[in-house]
């Protein structure tokens, strides 16, 4: 597969305060995840790779060329920022047509243009409202229709899903799938493992500024496998739920409240099992349970203890 | 698709006309345009006031007037104002607002980005400072021993040409301040209403160091009488020794001097990092 994206020791800091560490990646077509909690490096990444930022060590190529302005680059990349700012007074239509010229497009072309990356975002109907009368959704879609403006080859979206109602997520979700299909590149920059995972298999883990692990969900998946998992058992007799849960080995520790227990479990699918076949038998009432530590924060701790030497 | 342009002198035009042209938009809609076309107008009360209230015989002529007011609220006053209050807006609201971000993240050249802004910025000022001095030289006319002849239109002109200069050299300082710091106008006002007044009142040279300068050299020769500056002080009074620089001198500076602090402007645009969702725990 083809680089579109090449850091060799990548490193950023501001002050002494690192966001970006000795990141070393090559970044094939397709759609990739930027996953990792907030303040991880993810934006400053991606800004990196816009050129917005300098690095203060080693270099960034997107396309085989230096971001920072650079317009050839410029040319051939999308982005669809994380902060929500806008002309509050412009309609989307204008704020879009406006960038559509920066874009190099003629009044004719630009309009062109706006309007099938607005037809594309569903927001057709509303484009020649001010922005400042727009939901928080609705803005989030203005933010990706500029990203799609100039129908760049490369488009970095940071936390696209930010305040998207649920419709709305399955149509950024299914654009994002499309726009892959379609041969672009598209980082995807999230600190929810699920949504990643709707989009696209293929990850860079990234924590404290380091890249963690780069490839595909199932292999990072294998490498926590061993990782206790927390579950936590909502029911009004919690002893009597642990002592069926007894004969599963995996359980490692266990923590009682008033109404749920809080177990730990080397093994989840099997404790799982356990769980569900005492929920089907009926043998004690069980109103839910869940996994406590499916967020990435304990995945990337895991990791962190796991594989990182310590004092890095 | 649309074939995108490859940059060359017809698409870097291009870019100018839409910095240039979106400019416009964004500052012919803000309330700071409408009250700097407001300021720009309120000297000609002045005249009428005197036309209506003062007597005759006491009353300065309206060629005096006009010069003063020409002089001290247009050309000293009103263009480092202006270039302040409508030179920075084409960028520093967009630095401010964050907005920034959409535009650093296009293909657009810097340098068409900047030059756009400021033919923009020199467009509106030259209009409302236009329509303020034709409006004051109006009523100027009413008071008499000025008159709409050739000399009165010339001495217009020529303050108008004095002030279009000055919003050059000023409005290319604020641009400038607008790219480099975080609180332009404040370093603005300290520049200009601070320094450059300073400067050109101190004994010594530092007066070559002000822009005003350099717009004291262009105005008409024998407009009116004026008097050397002096300081007076519980020592003593300090009178300034003047040293004169010819108009097409201070053209040249001028003009010299606004193309190094555009220069500037775009190389700061190129140098900084304008995002400002910094990592938690720097500035």
């Amino acid at each position: 597969m083809d680089t579109q994206i090449e850091t060799r020791e990548l490193s950023k800091w501001f002050g002494e305060v690192v966001a970006l560490n000795n990141v070393s990646v090559q970044i094939p077509t397709g759609v990739i995840g930027l996953l990792g909690p907030n303040g991880a490096g993810k934006s400053t990444f991606i800004k990196l790779a816009l050129g917005l930022y300098r690095p203060s060590r080693g270099e960034i190529r997107i396309l085989g060329e230096k971001p920072r302005n650079n317009f050839h680059t410029l040319q051939k990349v999308g982005y669809c920022p994380e902060m929500d700012h806008f002309v509050e007074e412009v309609s989307g239509y204008e704020f879009l047509y406006w960038l559509a010229r920066y874009s190099g497009y003629k009044p004719k072309v630009a309009k062109k243009q706006v309007e099938r990356a607005v037809e594309r975002v569903s927001m057709t109907e509303r484009m020649y409202d001010p922005i400042a009368t727009y939901s928080k959704g609705m803005r989030q879609r203005v933010k990706i229709a500029q990203t799609l403006l100039h129908d760049p080859e490369i488009l970095f979206l940071d936390e696209p899903m930010n305040g998207l109602d649920p419709t709305a997520r399955e149509e950024l979700f299914e654009l994002v799938i499309s726009l892959g299909n379609e041969g672009k590149t598209v980082i995807f920059s999230s600190h929810v493992l699920h949504e990643v995972e709707r989009v696209t298999d293929t990850v860079i883990l990234i924590y404290n500024g380091r890249v963690l692990a780069f490839g595909k969900i199932r292999e990072i998946r294998d490498l926590i496998k061993n990782h206790p998992r927390t579950i936590v058992i909502e029911t009004l007799e919690p002893k009597k739920v642990y002592q069926i849960l007894s004969v599963d080995e995996n359980i490692t520790t266990v923590n009682f409240d008033t109404q749920s227990l809080t177990v730990h479990t080397l093994d989840p699918m099997q404790t799982f099992k356990y769980i569900n076949e005492m929920f089907l038998d009926e043998k004690v009432p069980i109103y839910s349970f869940r996994c406590a530590d499916e967020d990435l924060q304990s995945v990337f701790q895991y990791l962190i203890s796991t594989h990182i030497p310590r004092g890095l | 698709m649309a074939i995108l342009r490859i940059k060359n002198i017809g698409s870097l035009f291009l870019d100018i006309k839409t910095s240039f042209l979106h400019s416009l938009t964004i500052t012919l809609r803000r309330d700071r345009f409408l009250l700097m076309a407001i300021i720009c107008v309120l000297p000609v009360i002045i005249p009428i006031f005197v036309a209506l209230f003062s007597r005759a015989m006491f009353r300065e002529s309206g060629l005096e007037i006009f010069i003063r007011l020409s002089e001290q609220v247009y050309v000293h006053t009103l263009t480092p104002l202006l270039a302040l209050f409508i030179g920075l807006i084409g960028i520093r609201e967009e630095v401010d607002s964050l907005t920034i971000v959409y535009l650093l993240t296009r293909p657009v050249s810097k340098f068409a980005w900047i030059v756009g802004r400021f033919f923009a910025y020199m467009l509106i000022s030259t209009f409302l400072l236009g329509v303020g001095l034709f409006s004051t030289f109006l009523a100027c006319v009413v008071l008499g021993s000025i008159y709409v002849d050739f000399i009165g239109i010339s001495m217009l002109l020529q303050y108008l040409g004095v002030g279009v200069m000055g919003l050059m050299g000023y409005g290319a300082i604020s641009l400038m301040l607008g790219c480099a710091t975080n609180y332009p106008i404040i370093i603005g006002v300290i520049l200009f209403f601070g320094w450059e007044k300073i400067a050109n009142v101190i004994p010594g040279i530092a007066d070559f160091w002000t822009i005003q300068k350099y717009l004291d050299s262009m105005f008409p020769a024998l407009a009116s009488q004026r008097y050397n500056r002096a300081v007076m002080t519980v020592i003593g009074s300090f009178q300034k020794e003047l040293f004169f620089v010819s108009p097409q001198r201070a053209f040249i500076t001028l003009i010299v001097l606004t193309i190094i602090f555009l220069a500037l402007a775009i190389g700061f645009v190129l140098w900084r990092e304008f995002t400002k969702d910094r990592v938690v725990g720097t500035r």
